[in-house]
């Protein structure tokens, strides 16, 4: 096709997708809290795109990468995993590619999906509601029957690849309600809802990311399940598993555990006067 | 506990703090009140009623060790909320052996088991203890950072009351706190102990109280009745026995402190074992059954641990003794509040329905319930308020047309200028060291500079920059009936703030209507009139709504122009039908102006809020004069509003606006209008200043 593909563009690198090669035995740890391993393993063999939805930390990014490599052991399945951390200045032309000046020459540059769309990859979108409307236009047509990617510069239309799969998630908490997801959109996809896991799986997640014992693991998973009642009343976000693996990695460091808690989870999950004391409050009553 | 100060503890100050604390322990919606003269209460004090108010006093004085002033509010609110989470008002009579039949359940069933003893007095106070005793050790087990906070509250609370007196020694044995020294009572708090033991144990539930208390009960009565046959000679004598059994009853009181040197005044708590003489209340399961009866109010619940009042089920033996007051007496003041209550909670459909016939549209009015922000308790009114959507009938459209006549001279200039501010949707941005595309004029330049040696400019790439004007503005009138004034115009002078544009001159040549004076109201729709024809030129989405009513039950917002709709016919008609109602309930109007926003997609979002003084009510505050209650409440709407990512503005007729405009916004998100007639020439302006996109 004539492509060329410079690989050593900075622009790309700051910005650029990243690149996960996929192996089973390099699956992540996952924990699954429902049938959603089952569901995705469904969606993709039917070549469905995947919408995932939920709080920020309760899991989506470690489970796109985990099915990834689960599922790179089926004969037709992903090649890759190339992800992309959507913001709003992100562009179609982002996603696309575009003609980049390089010393005396005009070249193109395939963006990640083009790459994943080449390549057979799945292509996982995170946080696409951020990304300028016109990202949207190429989201269409390439998740739906038709799996194509229509590249206006170059006046390419391209097929996917047997094993690309596009997989976007969203936090329906946070956004504005400017920025939600549009239904024309939405449809599109298969949608796995996320939510904190329950206590006991939090526990036994805690307790192996961050290596600690089941008896703080336990009280941690307490904690988060405690602050996350304070939503209703004022917090904007509950306290996510990542921030409580945190948390669990500083006290498995050698912090003491309130201390740990004081920074990993209360002051970085507000910064109201009230909520703060509140939340040590109920952090010196759970660790002793 | 180190990092407290020692200084007396005032409960406002970490209301706040608590509130969030107790609701992230237990997701149940309590609310904490103050108790006015009152010492620290041993949680085993309080009596065992279910409600979401919770009572803490409202100052204390150090005690105990360092920091226990700010403990005891922790610990005693994590009590009194765990015992909603940990199922003491989960109790079936029918569980309890001798009470299969009865139906009674959770704070009725407590009733009538410690009823169904000989002294009711006694088996209350040792109900109280037991599951005192149960919610510690559970909190302890469950809570690891609490559990010596408990035991070292509970140890300073203890030692403020009659070391020598039997009762301590029981409640010293149920909350398991080593007793103060070797002495002749030790065996009998080793004997007590062991009766509170299982309720401490893992597992324990309410029935594992019930249990217990009936051993214990069995066994002080049997205590008493060996002390009064031995006679005296014994050293739990028979007076000894008795005092104990008074004792335990009075410290329910929470009036035992006062030897402690509180200021605790009135009360009779002298720590003697004279019977009890005060107010005693109804709280039968029998008598709430019976229709008339019912649960405690917080108020009634406040009075009596205010008063240290017995809490006595009817159902026992002497309970008609005394001059005690009765629950029933005191529902009378209190039953059409209720019923007020009922009618707010209830259904739409029980509401009496004359507002719909008055308004002849043959639907449904909707009903919407909002919180409302009381700064006195530093809580929301939870569905406080009712409001009411109320479709306007229009009238002959005479209004917006004659104003627009009336501005003839005026509306174009308008118009020229919200023209020239509509704005292209995309705007090409060059000389970009990064971009969506490559700018050729740039690049031939940069080749051209390489190639004559230079060092070129890496900057040759463009990008669309977004300039899509996406404004969604609802205009929010106030049609209290204060808007009724006439609008007092005197001559005009020039001021240095007038401008000499065409707007100004048309303004002084308008035609003068001689019928009758022009109102604030008719000012205000004037200048909606206009804002409508200038924003029908730029195309920013609006809606014009109004807002009156009569009482929380009844605030009315009524609809003129929705976001979708056009500016038809019978939208100009309803313009002109906006009349002067009642009252100002900002708060309510604007959480409904929150709602209304909910479905509009626009990136900018703004409410422009016209109105003549403060926001008032009859009922808006607790007292009348004041209308703090309402300027906080407004100020917090306005703060939900700005965070639903809708930009308030204030505009006021009122010239003393500035004194509480200060306090409900930012400087810079209101205006106070001197001259009330120059409102229509100037909303445009104060249009094209504030609203950002």
């Amino acid at each position: 096709m004539g492509i060329e593909l410079k690989k050593f563009d900075t622009r790309l690198q700051a910005e650029g997708p990243e690149v996960r090669h996929l192996d089973p035995a390099a699956a992540p740890f996952y924990l699954p809290i429902g049938d959603e391993v089952e569901i995705f393993t469904a969606a993709y063999k039917a070549r469905l795109p995947v919408l995932l939805k939920g709080p920020t930390g309760c899991g989506k990014t470690r489970f796109v990468e985990h099915m990834a490599h689960q599922l790179s052991s089926l004969p037709d399945g992903p090649n890759e995993l190339i992800t992309v951390a959507c913001h709003e200045d992100l562009t179609g032309s982002d996603l696309v590619g575009r003609f980049l000046i390089q010393a005396d020459e005009t070249v193109w540059v395939d963006g990640p999906l083009t790459q994943a769309v080449r390549r057979g990859a799945i292509c996982y979108l995170d946080e696409v509601v951020e990304a300028r409307k016109d990202t949207t236009v190429l989201i269409h047509p390439l998740s739906d029957h038709r799996r194509i990617l229509p590249i206006e510069k170059r006046g390419e239309t391209i097929e996917a690849h047997n094993g690309f799969l596009l997989v976007i998630s969203y936090n329906p908490g946070y956004q504005s309600i400017q920025k939600n997801l549009k239904h024309s959109t939405r449809q599109r996809f298969v949608t796995i809802e996320f939510t904190y896991p329950p206590a006991d799986k939090e526990v036994e997640i805690i307790a192996h990311e961050a290596g600690v014992e089941q008896d703080i693991a336990l009280q941690l998973a307490v904690l988060g399940e405690k602050v996350r009642h304070l939503k209703a009343s004022g917090l904007e976000e509950g306290v996510s598993t990542r921030l409580l693996i945190y948390a669990g990695e500083l006290i498995q460091q050698g912090i003491a555990p309130r201390r740990a808690a004081t920074v990993a989870v209360t002051w970085s999950l507000t910064d109201e006067a009230d909520s703060k004391r509140a939340i040590d409050e109920v952090v010196k009553a759970i660790f002793p | 506990m180190p990092e407290i100060a020692e200084k007396a503890q005032d409960l406002f100050e970490i209301k706040g703090v608590l509130t969030k604390f107790m609701r992230m322990l237990f997701p149940l919606e309590f609310r904490i009140d103050s108790l006015a003269n009152s010492g620290p209460i041993l949680p085993f004090h309080y009596p065992l009623l279910p409600g979401e108010m919770i009572y803490l006093p409202e100052r204390l004085e150090p005690f105990g060790t360092r920091g226990d002033a700010y403990i005891y509010y922790f610990a005693t609110t994590a009590h009194l909320a765990a015992r909603h989470d940990f199922g003491t008002f989960k109790l079936k009579l029918a569980d309890i052996a001798g009470f299969e039949e009865r139906g009674e359940t959770g704070v009725e069933a407590i009733d009538s088991f410690v009823a169904s003893f000989d002294d009711p007095g006694l088996a209350g106070a040792l109900m109280r203890l037991a599951e005192s005793a149960r919610i510690d050790a559970e909190l302890a087990r469950r809570y690891r950072g609490l559990a010596p906070r408990i035991a070292g509250l509970n140890r300073s609370l203890l030692d403020r009351l009659h070391p020598e007196s039997l009762s301590t020694m029981l409640v010293r044995a149920a909350l398991d706190l080593e007793p103060a020294g070797e002495g002749p009572d030790s065996p009998l708090v080793w004997m007590a102990a062991r009766h509170f033991a299982p309720v401490r144990e893992r597992g324990a539930d309410v029935m594992t109280s019930v249990r217990q208390v009936s051993s214990l009960y069995n066994w002080l009565q049997e205590l008493i009745r060996e002390a009064r046959e031995r006679g005296e000679g014994d050293p739990l004598s028979e007076e000894e026995a008795e005092r104990m059994r008074n004792d335990l009853i009075k410290g329910m009181k929470g009036s035992e402190t006062q030897t402690a040197g509180e200021g605790d005044e009135g009360e009779d708590g002298d720590g003697g074992g004279e019977p009890d003489q005060n107010v005693k209340m109804d709280v039968s399961g029998k008598q709430s059954k019976g229709g008339k009866g019912r649960a405690l109010s917080p108020e009634e619940l406040r009075k009596l641990i205010e008063q240290g009042a017995e809490l006595k089920p009817s159902q026992g033996e002497g309970s008609a003794e005394g001059d005690g007051m009765y629950l029933t007496q005191l529902t009378g003041k209190q039953l059409s509040e209720l019923e007020q209550m009922r009618e707010q909670l209830g259904e739409v459909g029980s509401v009496t329905g004359q507002g719909r016939l008055m308004i002849g549209h043959g639907r449904q009015d909707s009903y919407y319930a909002y919180d409302e922000w009381d700064y006195v308790l530093n809580e929301y009114r939870r569905n406080w308020c009712r409001l009411r959507e109320i479709p306007l009938v229009g009238d002959e459209g005479d209004f917006f047309e004659n104003t627009l006549v009336r501005y003839a001279e005026m509306l174009p200039g308008v118009r020229r200028n919200f023209q020239r501010i509509r704005p292209a949707s995309y705007r090409m941005v060059r000389g970009l060291e990064d971009g969506e595309e490559i700018d050729i004029d740039r690049t031939i330049e940069a080749r051209v500079a390489r190639l004559m040696g230079e060092t070129p400019d890496g900057r040759f790439y463009k990008a669309r920059k977004k300039e899509a004007r996406d404004v969604a503005t609802l205009f929010l009138l106030d049609m209290s009936a204060s808007t009724d004034e006439p609008v007092h115009r005197e001559p005009r002078k020039p001021t240095d703030d007038d401008d000499t544009d065409d707007w100004m001159k048309a303004w002084q040549r308008r035609p003068q209507t001689a019928n009758r004076p022009r109102r604030i109201i008719d000012v205000n729709k004037e200048a909606l009139v206009i804002m409508a024809q200038a924003l029908e030129e730029i195309g920013d989405s609006y809606a014009i709504m109004g807002f009156s009513g009569h009482g929380r039950d009844n605030v009315e917002f009524y609809v003129i122009k929705e976001f979708d709709q056009e500016l038809t016919d019978e939208v100009k008609a309803r313009v002109g039908a906006v009349e002067p109602k009642r009252s100002t309930r900002m708060g309510a109007a604007i959480r409904h102006v929150r709602e209304k926003f909910k479905d509009v997609s626009s990136r900018a979002k703004h409410m422009i809020l016209l109105s003549d003084g403060f926001p008032q009510d009859f009922d808006y505050g607790h007292d009348r004069r004041s209308n703090a209650y309402g300027i906080q409440d407004t100020m917090v709407a306005l703060k939900e509003l700005e965070l639903a990512g809708v930009l308030p503005f204030c505009i006021t007729v009122d010239k003393t606006g500035h004194d509480y405009l200060r306090q409900m916004c930012q400087s810079s998100r209101y205006l106070v209008i001197e001259d009330i007639a120059s409102l229509p020439r100037q909303l445009p302006k104060i249009y094209e200043q504030v609203i950002r996109w």
